[in-house]
């Protein structure tokens, strides 16, 4: 007697081609290449809209816009900024990445993946019309602060109902991320042998999970306060706008972490790889994400110190924004002695990787200023506070993601991007990125307020500059699409483990990773 | 992680989310609570349903008489055995173009849907599979 046993996962290696399958795809490598091109074009055109705000500025006076156009892009080029290029880009990366780094056939539920992913679309379609409604898009800066978004057009609904659509996407994401990562490891991928990027997305998810409602919820208030007679926030009906803000930002705190754990993952990838050593002090790596998500739950109100609370308060989360320093501060110390005397090459990758551990800790620094209450009285609302948050989140989280996507492009293509082309973005990166936002912390500190479209005549010089390396950085990431798409067409043959001493399940299968991948779990040691 | 883990695991969400909603609800500010507590639902449907289905399998055997098929869902087993000379595999266009094929197999009128967790088109594939192994002859 013979028997023949028929596995099911053994043959469904064809996939439907054209516009179908990215619909339908449930591939987690599909909708990480979706994420990843929805965030690219996010990026683009928040971008454009950055360019726009750097135009108005590059002289005083009103030339290009006027000013409730100037605050619309403010607002928008935000909103698409952090929801729309970070978040997605990092989900990205996690759902090209994680089954790959943790030895599973693909995300735990792969309808969900499907179904997060598109929503975010219809999200974007929603708040990017709401430009064209009479009245305009959302006006009162990403924050959305009450009682000015009570008092806003149709464009306010239209963004607090793409919100709750970005919600959903995000939370779905992070369940699915959760579940993938606690059910789908491989025999012997223990928690703690984990990738450091499967870590930081893992506290991502939970992060995500815990802030979102209070988001949805205070959104929600707002078009009840807007619509439905509550008065929340209203002071008019005896609201407190007040309570919006620590309520906003009870989200808004964690998101920051929500949008930099994932990007300090990628950094921890990186380093190791081109310093041909591990990654030193993996445990404290982990711990210290922990306690940053822990700590980013109680310092919330350091984005209010100006708003005016008990002394107490104002101390408390002044030295609990300064304990944030310690955790982070090991990371940098980390990732520094990972590179002591390790035989150092800097490939494209490395270069960012670099740049970030760099730039990243000047934004950190100048958090730590941000964090001195009595400090903050001078620096709140002004372009100081615009420095420090794009040194966080251009050179912290972005230029991960574009370090992280050099990086991984030749496992994803099968091809090698062209490196020097890979180089010169990079250099073009970091010198106008250094040269548009450095001068705005001499501006902040001489006092020029923040989204604001004119200005006193003094601050004239800095924002010239700021606005030349505004338009250098934007034109800079043509370059960038152009060395993706001419990876993506062609090049020379990538390797299996592409680079020379990368450490990782990814590296195991070939390049490009096949459409499935780790079918039979591998064993590891 | 076993179930009881995940059960943890949820347990611990639904604290978190609980009390920071809870929290704001003592101040007035209760819109928060629902949608917390549907966030919840959700990460606890989405647990249990990936805990509940990483365990189950099927399995197709083909010998010289029989064709055999395990199916093991949500904790059961149940075996199903058709004679190999008359086993035939259908594959059921579903009634709309959003309704999934049914993949079918059995004899005299008894048929077992298998695979309903694969594509459409890994269905095909292991139908060709199957009645490739049922016409061949086992030495």
């Amino acid at each position: 007697m013979a028997t023949a046993d028929v596995a099911h996962h053994e043959e469904h290696h064809h996939h439907p081609s054209g516009v179908m399958r990215w619909i339908t795809t449930t591939n987690h490598k599909d909708i990480g290449t979706l994420y990843l091109c929805f965030s690219l074009s996010m990026f683009l055109l928040g971008g454009l809209m950055a360019l726009v705000i750097r135009a108005e500025l590059f002289q005083p006076g009103l030339q290009v816009v006027d000013p409730h156009f100037f605050n619309q892009m403010t607002t928008m080029h935000a909103l698409l900024m952090v929801f729309g290029a970070i978040m997605p880009g990092f989900v990205g990366f996690a759902n090209w990445m994680l089954p790959m780094m943790i030895g599973a056939p693909d995300m735990a539920l792969p309808r969900m993946n499907n179904w997060s992913f598109w929503i975010l679309p219809f999200a974007f379609t929603m708040l990017l019309s709401s430009l064209f409604t009479a009245g305009g898009g959302p006006a009162a800066g990403w924050t959305l602060y009450a009682p000015l978004t009570i008092q806003g057009g149709m464009g306010v609904d239209m963004t607090i109902f793409a919100i709750h659509m970005m919600g959903i996407s995000s939370i779905l994401g992070a369940i699915n991320i959760i579940v993938t990562i606690f059910n789908m490891r491989a025999p012997g991928m223990t928690l703690m042998k984990m990738p450091l990027f499967v870590w930081t997305w893992l506290i991502t998810a939970f992060l995500l999970i815990a802030v979102m409602p209070v988001l949805a919820g205070a959104v929600t208030m707002l078009l009840t306060d807007r619509h439905f007679g509550t008065a929340f926030f209203d002071p008019a009906g005896g609201g407190d706008p007040v309570m919006f803000q620590h309520i906003f930002w009870f989200f808004g705190h964690p998101e920051v972490y929500i949008m930099i754990l994932p990007a300090f993952g990628i950094i921890s990838e990186i380093i190791p790889t081109f310093s041909r050593k591990p990654l030193f002090g993996y445990t404290a790596m982990v711990l210290a994400t922990a306690a940053i998500a822990f700590l980013s739950f109680i310092v919330w109100a350091h984005h209010m110190f100006t708003v005016g609370m008990p002394l107490t308060g104002e101390l408390f989360f002044m030295y609990s924004t300064m304990l944030i320093a310690v955790p982070t501060g090991v990371k940098v110390f980390n990732w520094v002695s990972t590179m002591w005397r390790g035989a150092l090459t800097f490939e494209t990758p490395m270069l960012f990787a670099v740049a970030v551990v760099f730039l990243f800790t000047i934004g950190g620094f100048s958090g730590l200023m941000l964090a001195i209450t009595p400090a903050d009285f001078q620096y709140h609302d002004t372009y100081f506070v615009v420095a420090h948050f794009h040194y966080v989140l251009f050179s912290g989280a972005a230029m991960a993601m574009m370090g992280g996507a050099y990086y991984w492009l030749p496992k994803w293509t099968g091809h090698m991007y062209d490196e020097k082309l890979g180089k010169i973005h990079f250099w073009l990166t970091t010198i106008f990125f250094n040269v548009t936002f450095f001068p705005q912390h001499f501006l902040g500190l001489a006092g020029m307020p923040r989204r604001i479209p004119d200005y006193a005549l003094q601050f004239t010089e800095f924002n010239v500059i700021s606005s030349i390396g505004a338009f250098g950085l934007g034109f800079a990431q043509l370059l960038f699409v152009y060395v993706i798409v001419k990876c993506v067409r062609g090049g020379s043959k990538a390797t299996d483990t592409v680079w020379e001493a990368p450490r990782g399940l990814e590296w195991t299968v070939p390049s490009p990773a096949p459409y499935h991948t780790f079918e039979t779990p591998p064993k590891i040691a | 992680m076993t179930p009881r883990d995940m059960g943890v695991v949820v347990i611990c969400f639904a604290v978190v989310a609980v009390t920071i909603s809870l929290s704001f609800l003592a101040l007035g500010f209760w819109l928060i609570l629902p949608f917390a507590g549907l966030e919840v639902l959700a990460v606890a449907m989405a647990v249990a349903f990936a805990v509940r289905g990483a365990s189950d399998y099927e399995s197709i055997t083909v010998t010289e008489d029989t064709v055999e098929i395990v199916q093991h869902r949500r904790g059961t087993t149940e075996t199903h055995a058709f004679q190999r000379y008359w086993t035939r595999v259908r594959q059921q266009q579903g009634a709309g173009r959003l309704q999934p094929m049914r993949l079918l197999i059995g004899s005299h009128g008894r048929y077992v849907a298998i695979g309903s967790a694969l594509t459409e088109e890994a269905k095909k594939q292991l139908a060709r599979q199957l009645s490739d192994a049922m016409r061949r002859p086992l030495a």
